[in-house]
């Protein structure tokens, strides 16, 4: 099939940034959208320009470093599915096909398809996390776990920090995934005793990073390609409301 | 105390003012029109309630109008300041977005929100302050002040009536999402009660919109003269 | 080449705790004097580089990808070994070290493996005491499975995505060292030399992928974290990012690479589409326990699979293998996949594949049975494929999957080169010559939570450094190497893709380094590499520039050392006569076709040094001493 691409083409952070059309010719249905993008990247090298950048890696929808808007749908709109899960059998010869990047104030571009995720991982490093050191540890059958909770957590656990909550979110507000991060540890013993701690500290980050605020869309969890439940949304209202009423120690991490 | 400043200004704690303040006014406004569909029961019954809520014991009428003038002036700043922070938080639009879950109501809570607002300032210029479409002192035959002639002239205008109803319907559409929302925002998310709590309390805001509509609805066809 | 494993005196059991007493240790209060560069932040560099910044040494971390969880690690789906025993099975320490002994088919050290064994118990503690939300049984105790090659249940799994889970706990643990300043993290950053100093590793040069500035980073250790080099055939289930950059030009600094041609070969992945196809798709290997894999008899066949009677099908393993049939372990199954598809009677459209048919098992247990066993694999296939698993069999071939060689290492899993360690993937150390499912988790998570921050100290105790600067002359001289190299690669301005070459270069490698070798296809691919070499040096086009992200440029340098790699194998592959787990010489097999050991000439770690370029490496062996095992032939007849 044959397609005409409207890419968002920006050479840098500071450049402004444009859609430039591309024809993409004699595409497989079977492939991926990754691999067709391929395609027209070695069509441009050949012709002397430069491809079109874009984040991939396992190309199997676990790493999630692939991160595309297309025809206003991040990740092209696919019930659970990633940018290179999603095969070309989904769009017709001739569509006209509009590919941008997530587009948020904490996201900035670096240049074309490529976004800077950077805030996740210092939402993550302000306390999305369990403080044990390497060793030391009791046995890993000590503390019994009910299987529901574990379940529970690791529906949280899966979220690949894609960052499609975010693109695809109006307010391009970043709740589901941090709620994800902190649901996953609320769920389990493990994660009690920084509890209240982890939820201050985090949305602390998350509101510092410049995300919008939740206005209960759900967008996000139509969007998330790994359907995480908007339902971990309220568990970080709860636990954030609690905590901020209850938690002693003087200061939040500053 | 800097903890609750700290919780205002986190988009957290302004959620959980927007829902509070949000189910308050509901609540408002579930005694309001109750107290309104008296005026089908006849001018005698509205007035007295209109009156006798006016000469409330201890100041009480006060008490809440202050109560009422703080839940709105929290819950307009509060919504006009999430919605600057939010429209900031993407600066660069999207060339063609599609949507594949969040409402029509949803998306478009500001914008109904204001034009609840601008009603509700037409609204008490009219029948609190009478400074719009007031025809000068009404009384009852009971020497009441008589609202209940007021409110009928006022909607036997039919741009007026047109007006409350389209406004009921607006408030209609932001309590449609509202209602089902606050809950979120409260934390109150369990698979087996969402579909009481998500389509159950918008179904009780439709109902009480409606019944408000029905009012000038009623005196434009003439079932209250 | 100096190849002493320094393995511990003693008996095979206390080998671990005695030579962790006799090491040395750093006091706490200087740890932060000594520099560690982690290059790579999966299983085992995430887990390294948190457990080093812990301890308290002064630690840097690199990957290429833009945040250090996007590590290959996480697409791992089986599970993690651990010698547990909680299903009170039977199972021990020194059975977990003995199947992996027997599944590494005798190419193995045993000091390292009994490690290993014993190190296993304490992963599970870590990652559950971390949050890691492992399966759990109604009881509220973990769950455990059983995976191939081994006849207890000793895997841990979180749902499909064990690897992801795992790597979650060690970045969480990494980001909480990075946010405590212990750890400073460079994603987006790209290894492309090792700077040595005075024989000693003493840095790393780097590219910001972001900016294209080439910057030095100077330590007092360097640890190689940066997996495996399966993608030197294009097409593998590897992610695109993997590469064999860092530990290649490790290699060409002086490092030793051992049994660079042993690669494992996973049966059941969905087959190539097309031309444009750009990775494979590995399917869980659980299928195999519901479903028959069988071709048409006939060569040539065009009917649909339904259509063909069950008369004029041949359910190839369980005919060749009757008692484990369609579960034999993986090179086998594998190697039998590839044997009929070469006899022309390979199904799909490309001829190579054959099918997974569940007909018989929806038969016996019902759609609903299945589903719930298989339901997620089903859909995931269903997405790529676009047939219906419960209506038509699937469709699975061989692909690479992993590479059990890589960097020498010692029993500290240091290399040859004094302060330069190798961890996970990227050493050669503890699979031998084909891995156990859910052994690589494991082993990454040892290397980097146990081992290393155990023996690493004992280095820094009793080496004397000297102040580097990164104007040095021989500092500064890899660096300007680096730039001429990124700088010749921009200026060859010929017609070819760098993509195009590895193309190329992964069929060559695919048709003669790969399910089967033989002394002639691994000399004819000797002559296509050095061809394929040559034109790469005049023909390719690189297009954009140095200063800004350019993916072209990164994938060129990627694919000339995929190259020179792919060189050595064949050249590893070529002097390994004998046939031994994943490498399998056709002139070294019994007369039903099975893999022929040869003890007498190979028990041995090849080891190559580099020599200079355009020269032949060099071969070294380090000999492998068995002391508590007996050599066996393994059947699965
Ligand atoms: C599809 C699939 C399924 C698997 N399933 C299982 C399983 O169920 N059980 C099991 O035990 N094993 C499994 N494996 C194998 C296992 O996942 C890997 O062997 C293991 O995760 C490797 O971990 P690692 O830390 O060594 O390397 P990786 O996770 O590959 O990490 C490499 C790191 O190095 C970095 N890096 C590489 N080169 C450079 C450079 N030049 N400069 C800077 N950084 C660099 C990367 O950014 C990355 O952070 C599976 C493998 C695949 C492909
Ligand atoms: C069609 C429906 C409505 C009718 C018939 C109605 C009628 C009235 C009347 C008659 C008064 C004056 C009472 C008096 O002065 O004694 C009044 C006051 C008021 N109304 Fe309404 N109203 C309607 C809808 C609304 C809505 C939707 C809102 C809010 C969003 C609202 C908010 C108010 C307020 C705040 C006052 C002032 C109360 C006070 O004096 O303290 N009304 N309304
Ligand atoms: C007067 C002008 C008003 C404005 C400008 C306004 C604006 C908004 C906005 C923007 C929101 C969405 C904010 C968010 O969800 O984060 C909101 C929510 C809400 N509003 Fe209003 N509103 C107004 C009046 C009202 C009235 C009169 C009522 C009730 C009778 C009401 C009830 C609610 C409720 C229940 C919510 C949901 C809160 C939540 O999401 O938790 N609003 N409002
Ligand atoms: S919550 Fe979903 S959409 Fe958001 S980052 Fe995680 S996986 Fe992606
Ligand atoms: S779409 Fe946005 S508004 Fe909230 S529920 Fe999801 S973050
Ligand atoms: S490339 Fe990894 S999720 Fe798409």
């Amino acid at each position: 099939m044959d397609l005409t691409l409207h890419v968002w083409r920006q050479k840098n952070a500071s450049d402004k940034g444009k859609m430039v059309q591309y024809q993409a010719k004699n595409i497989s249905p079977d492939c991926s959208f990754l691999e067709m993008l391929d395609q027209v990247n070695e069509d441009l090298i050949k012709g002397n320009e430069d491809p079109i950048s874009f984040d991939h890696d396992c190309r199997e929808g676990i790493c999630g470093s692939c991160s595309m808007v297309i025809n206003g749908k991040t990740h092209g709109g696919q019930k659970g599915t990633t940018t290179c899960q999603l095969h070309m059998r989904h769009f017709k010869s001739g569509d006209n096909v509009y590919v941008e990047p997530w587009r948020a104030k904490a996201f900035p571009v670096i240049k074309d398809l490529v976004v800077d995720r950077g805030p996740f991982d210092r939402i993550v490093a302000a306390g999305g996390f369990v403080s044990v050191n390497t060793g030391g540890v009791q046995d890993a059958n000590a503390v019994p776990i009910s299987k529901v909770q574990a379940d529970y957590a690791m529906d949280a656990a899966e979220c690949i920090s894609c960052g499609a909550c975010v693109a695809s979110c109006k307010n391009a507000s970043a709740m589901l995934f941090v709620a994800a991060k902190v649901s996953h540890l609320a769920h389990l013993p493990q994660g009690q005793p920084e509890r209240k701690r982890r939820v201050l500290n985090m949305v602390k980050q998350m509101d510092a990073e410049g995300f919008g605020s939740c206005t209960n869309q759900f967008e996000c969890e139509a969007a998330c390609p790994k359907q995480i439940s908007v339902q971990f949304i309220a568990q970080m209202y709860r636990d954030y409301l609690g905590a901020s009423l209850s938690y002693q120690e003087a200061e939040a991490k500053e | 105390m800097s903890w609750i400043v700290r919780l205002m200004k986190s988009s957290l704690g302004a959620k959980y003012v927007m829902a509070i303040t949000g189910l308050g006014l509901f609540v408002f406004l579930i005694g309001h029109v109750a107290g309104n569909l008296l005026l089908y029961v006849g001018q005698s019954a509205m007035n007295e309630y209109a009156v006798g809520l006016r000469n409330l014991p201890y100041g009480l009428l006060w008490v809440a109008r202050i109560g009422l003038i703080v839940v709105f002036g929290l819950h307009i700043f509060m919504a006009y300041y999430l919605t600057l922070k939010n429209k900031a938080a993407r600066p660069v639009a999207y060339h063609n977005k599609a949507y594949l879950k969040a409402s029509f109501a949803s998306r478009t809570m500001p914008m109904t929100g204001t034009i609840v607002l601008l009603f509700l300032l037409y609204h008490l210029a009219h029948y609190t302050f009478r400074i719009v479409n007031y025809s000068g002192e009404l009384v009852d035959p009971a020497g009441l002040d008589d609202v209940y002639t007021m409110v009928v002239q006022g909607f036997q205008q039919p741009l007026i009536s047109m007006l409350y109803i389209a406004a009921m319907l607006v408030l209609g559409f932001h309590l449609q999402h509202g209602l089902s929302s606050f809950t979120q925002s409260l934390g109150l998310n369990h698979s087996k009660y969402n579909p009481l709590l998500r389509k159950g309390f918008p179904v009780i805001g439709w109902v009480v919109v409606l019944a408000g509509a029905s009012i000038p609805l009623a005196v434009l066809v003439g079932f209250i003269k | 080449m100096q190849l002493d494993a320094k393995i511990p005196s003693g008996p095979l059991a206390d080998k671990w705790d005695k030579h962790r007493f006799d090491m040395k240790l750093v006091n706490p209060a200087n740890r932060r004097k000594f520099r560690v560069i982690v290059v790579g932040s999966g299983l085992a560099g995430a887990s390294a580089a948190a457990t080093l910044g812990e301890q308290g040494y002064h630690v840097s971390c690199f990957c290429f990808q833009d945040s250090p969880r996007r590590a290959h690690s996480i697409a791992a789906q089986g599970g993690i070994n651990a010698a547990k025993n909680y299903k009170n099975d039977g199972d021990s320490v020194y059975r977990l070290f003995y199947d992996t002994i027997k599944g590494g088919d005798f190419r193995s050290r045993e000091a390292n493996v009994y490690r290993l064994a014993q190190v296993s118990v304490q992963i599970i503690d870590q990652c559950v005491a971390q949050g890691v939300p492992f399966a759990r049984e109604y009881g509220g105790l973990l769950d455990n499975r059983s995976f191939g090659g081994a006849q207890v249940s000793r895997t841990f799994y979180a749902r499909g995505q064990t690897g992801q889970q795992l790597l979650i706990g060690a970045y969480q643990a990494l980001e909480r060292q990075i946010g405590l300043g212990h750890v400073k993290m460079y994603p987006r950053t790209e290894m492309l030399d090792l700077v040595l100093v005075k024989g000693q590793a003493r840095g790393i040069v780097v590219r910001d992928l972001v900016t294209g500035q080439i910057t030095t980073h100077l330590a007092e250790a360097v640890v190689l974290a940066t997996g495996g080099y399966g993608n030197v055939f294009y097409l593998s289930t590897n992610a695109k990012g993997c590469n064999v950059t860092a530990t290649h030009r490790a290699w060409k600094r002086g490092a030793g690479f051992a049994n660079p041609c042993f690669t494992q070969i996973h049966p059941t992945c969905i087959p190539v589409s097309g031309d444009y196809q750009s990775k494979l798709t590995l399917m869980s290997e659980s299928l195999r326990n519901d479903g028959r894999v069988w071709v048409s008899q006939k060569p040539g066949e065009t009917r649909a699979p339904n259509e063909i009677p069950e008369s004029e099908r041949d359910y190839f393993l369980e005919r060749k293998y009757p008692s484990f049939g369609n579960l034999s372990p993986r090179d086998i199954s594998s190697r039998a996949a590839k044997e009929v598809c070469d006899a022309g009677r390979g199904v799909g459209p490309s001829g190579k594949g054959v099918y997974l048919d569940f007909r018989d098992a929806i038969k016996t247990f019902g759609q609903p049975t299945i589903a719930a066993r298989y339901g997620n694999l089903f859909q995931m296939y269903e997405k790529i494929t676009a047939e219906d698993p419960y209506k038509v069999p699937m469709r699975i071939y061989p692909a690479v999957h992993y590479t059990m060689g890589g960097l020498w290492v010692d029993y500290n899993l240091m290399s040859n080169i004094p302060g330069l360690y190798v961890l996970g993937e990227a050493n050669f150390s503890d699979h031998g010559a084909n891995r156990l499912g859910a052994s690589a988790l494991m082993q990454g998570l040892a290397d980097g939570y146990f081992v290393l921050p155990a023996t690493i100290g004992d280095y820094f105790a009793k080496t004397k450094f000297e102040n580097v600067s990164a104007e040095q002359a021989e500092v500064k001289q890899v660096e300007t190497e680096v730039s001429a190299l990124i700088k010749k690669l921009l200026s060859i301005n010929g017609k070819r893709t760098p993509d195009s070459f590895h193309k190329q270069l992964g069929k060559v490698m695919w048709e003669k380094c790969g399910m089967a070798r033989t002394k002639k296809g691994l000399e004819e691919a000797l002559v296509e590499i050095d061809a394929i070499r040559q034109e790469f040096w005049s023909n390719l086009k690189v297009t954009g520039t140095h200063d800004n992200l350019n993916s072209a440029l990164e994938n060129a340098g990627r694919v000339a050392d995929f190259i020179e790699h792919a060189h050595l194998m064949c050249r590893d592959a070529l002097s390994r006569e004998e046939s031994c787990g994943g490498h399998f010489r056709e002139e070294y097999q019994t007369e039903e076709g099975e893999a022929l050991r040869d003890d007498e000439r190979f028990l041995h770690a090849a080891v190559w040094e580099y020599t200079g370029q355009g020269q032949a490496p060099k071969r070294h062996v380090e000999p492998l001493e068995y002391e508590n095992i007996k050599l066996a032939t393994r059947s699965y007849k």
